[in-house]
């Protein structure tokens, strides 16, 4: 899986969970996905639920905590991959 | 121990503020307490997590007071919950700090660092492995839809469960009469509806288990609240 896929994925699983559906159109590396979009923190657990599913990995708690922004979450799958 | 010595004025004061100044009744109470003292005698040494939904400013209050008898109270301060209020709400001046200090709470900060969660987690999970009563809006905060919002659901609930299984985890539905959404507190003199069930979760281990208990819980305060409209709406 490429750069590309993984975050096409990424913003996928993030968008289901967007409040702001505005910030949507306009989603970037650098948008933050508890800030920007939104996204309820509960739901942070379902958000990395769902990439551990869609890229058939593991993500660490602490590796959970590090991830605000898409680009964050990019960049950890990308490392987990490899 | 300076909290159970306070117990003795703080808890009448407390009945007195919810039976007399708020007027709120509460026509299955006896039944509710006695199922808890039954429960307490069957698994002594169990840890109580009381889930409940949450719609007031004072839900705490109410449950502390309709779950325990002040007898079972005044002899094992153990039971009275441990709360998680949110320290912006109920942090914001002596008064209030001093009343959760005497209501036995751990403020969480929501907007707060991960460090900070982190230690509230350590905190209430200490709390829940010594045997003290805890009690958690799985929710997260005062629903807003008026009824159990499982897209609010907060898993760390699951978490706690998960990691001390011998957790007695009660459902408490708790909800007034004329409470058609959240709010403050219950409209003065209304009639109070409370339940609970054990919800005997399944446990396994890992994240994805985690949700799934938080699950169970809450479909336990489905089916409750399914009941509280079948009967009083």
């Amino acid at each position: 899986m490429n750069q590309e896929d993984i975050y096409n994925n990424v913003v996928r699983i993030v968008s289901k969970h967007a409040k702001d559906p505005d910030a949507l159109s306009s989603i970037h590396p650098e948008t933050h996905i508890l800030n920007d979009l939104k996204v309820n923190s509960a739901r942070l657990v379902d958000i990395v639920l769902d990439f551990e599913d869609t890229f058939d990995l593991e993500i660490s708690d602490d590796d959970a905590d590090r991830i605000a922004t898409i680009g964050d979450a990019v960049q950890l799958v990308k490392a987990l991959k490899n | 121990m300076m909290g159970h010595l306070n117990f003795f004025w703080f808890g009448p004061l407390m009945v007195l503020f919810l039976r007399f100044f708020f007027a709120y009744r509460c026509k299955n109470r006896r039944k509710v307490r006695r199922r808890i003292r039954e429960l307490i005698a069957e698994y002594p040494k169990r840890p109580l997590l009381i889930c409940a939904n949450h719609l007031t400013m004072i839900d705490s209050l109410l449950l502390t007071w309709l779950l325990f008898d002040f007898r079972l109270l005044i002899n094992r301060y153990t039971y009275f919950p441990w709360n998680v209020p949110e320290l912006a709400n109920f942090g914001k001046n002596w008064l209030m700090r001093g009343l959760c200090y005497l209501g036995k709470c751990v403020y969480l900060e929501r907007q707060g660092s991960i460090a900070s969660k982190r230690l509230v987690w350590e905190k209430i999970s200490y709390l829940n492995r010594f045997g003290e009563t805890l009690c958690v809006f799985p929710e997260g905060g005062r629903s807003r839809t008026g009824n159990i919002d499982r897209e609010a659901a907060m898993y760390g609930v699951g978490q706690l469960v998960q990691s001390n299984p011998r957790t007695l985890v009660l459902a408490v539905y708790l909800r007034g009469k004329a409470q058609k959404t959240y709010g403050i507190a219950p409209q003065w003199g209304d009639r109070i509806w409370i339940d609970w069930k054990l919800v005997e979760c399944k446990i396994a281990e890992g994240r994805k288990a985690q949700r799934d208990i938080t699950m169970q819980i809450f479909d336990q305060l489905e089916n409750m609240e399914r009941k509280y409209h079948a009967t009083w709406q």
